[in-house]
């Protein structure tokens, strides 16, 4: 898969994973890795470092259940709207594919 | 590889490509994956294998974390050299930027005046109200130049207020810009790094220049100029009193959009 397309899935998953609840960075990359299980962990972490240096997500220190407090991202009004057009855009380009009968 | 290893060499392949806080925001992060994945069973050499080597790991977090905000590598080895303060500076505007733009709003702001009074650079003068006043007062009553005493008040007057409206109504328009500002990509925002409000506005302009130069004689103006001189923020009377400072937009712009 081209690298940009899938950096850019990638950070419509993660934002999407925030939509309505907070979680701490190893969640995340444990949640993107089930699902695709051939990107580099590290390309995660980039996008986590991005997507809070861009002000869609800001993160805050709360306390686990268990051993030291955790840092927990959270979506901002900024990524909620970014979220939504990303996703408005991947239904437009999927049907798309669709109608020139790539429907697998 | 285990943990002690693998962080510190993190921080060795970061050193020189980010800040020393951003290698902190790094290594702190990983630590917790560590905390995290220790306590849900995993061995430390497990982990670093899956996370691959650090070296790896800090040609990702380059070259794929900074994509929209690209910095210069060797301005940042600068920045991490002297610490934190040059990255708050990195900021801050120039002063020869500042300059430039002052002298060419100085200009425009004054041209109606000089076109009227045919007194080059006499918008020099623009420091002074009171000799400026008396000045345009003189020029229309004794001047021999064609028209109606009347006439000539008025453009006076217009030209007088335009010497002075002319800053505060762009900083609204332009939001923190005026057209000098616009040509040296700097921007007036208030302290906090956010939008001019209308107050930053009246305290700048009306009460920490025209009010404040006036009622000095120009003094303030002379202090703001040696105070930007020596600062390391280019601080100036205005800004203080305005709750503003002037920062470098060409690199802040391109960060966020």
């Amino acid at each position: 898969m081209d690298t940009q397309f899938k950096k850019g899935v990638l950070e419509m998953c993660i934002l999407h994973q925030l939509a309505d609840t907070e979680m701490y960075g190893y969640e995340l990359m444990k949640i993107i890795k089930e699902v695709f299980p051939d990107v580099y962990d590290a390309s995660i972490y980039a996008i986590l470092r991005r997507l809070k240096a861009d002000d869609y997500t800001e993160t805050s220190m709360k306390d686990s259940s268990s051993g030291p407090p955790r840092k927990y991202y959270r979506i901002t009004q900024q990524g909620t709207e970014y979220l939504n057009k990303m996703v408005l855009e991947w239904g437009v380009m999927v049907s798309a594919v669709k109608g020139l009968g790539i429907d697998k | 590889m285990r943990r002690e290893e693998f962080i510190k060499e993190i921080e060795e392949n970061l050193s020189g490509k980010m800040t020393a806080k951003e290698i902190q925001d790094v290594v702190y992060d990983y630590n917790e994956y560590f905390d995290v994945g220790i306590r849900e069973g995993r061995l430390e050499e497990d982990l670093c294998e899956q996370w691959g080597s650090p070296a790896k790991i800090a040609k990702t977090l380059f070259e794929e974390g900074n994509t929209n905000n690209r910095i210069n590598i060797a301005a940042l080895s600068v920045a991490n050299k002297l610490g934190e303060t040059i990255e708050k500076k990195e900021d801050c505007a120039p002063l020869p930027n500042r300059m430039i733009a002052f002298f060419i709003d100085t200009i425009i702001a004054g041209l109606p005046l000089m076109l009227l009074t045919r007194v080059f650079f006499g918008f020099l003068l623009m420091q002074f109200m009171p000799v400026m006043i008396l000045g345009i007062a003189g020029w229309t009553m004794y001047t021999h130049s064609p028209g109606a005493a009347q006439l000539r008040a008025i453009c006076g007057i217009l030209a007088v207020a335009f010497c002075y409206l002319y800053q505060p109504i762009c900083l609204f328009l332009l939001q923190g810009q005026t057209i000098g500002k616009l040509f040296m990509k700097i921007k007036v925002v208030r302290q906090d790094g956010s939008r001019l409000t209308l107050t930053n506005i009246f305290a700048r302009e009306v009460l920490g220049k025209l009010l404040l130069n006036t009622l000095s004689f120009g003094i303030a103006s002379l202090i703001s100029f040696v105070w930007a001189l020596i600062s390391k923020e280019h601080k100036t009377v205005h800004d203080v009193i305005g709750g503003t400072r002037v920062v470098n937009i060409s690199e802040v712009y391109q960060k966020r959009q």
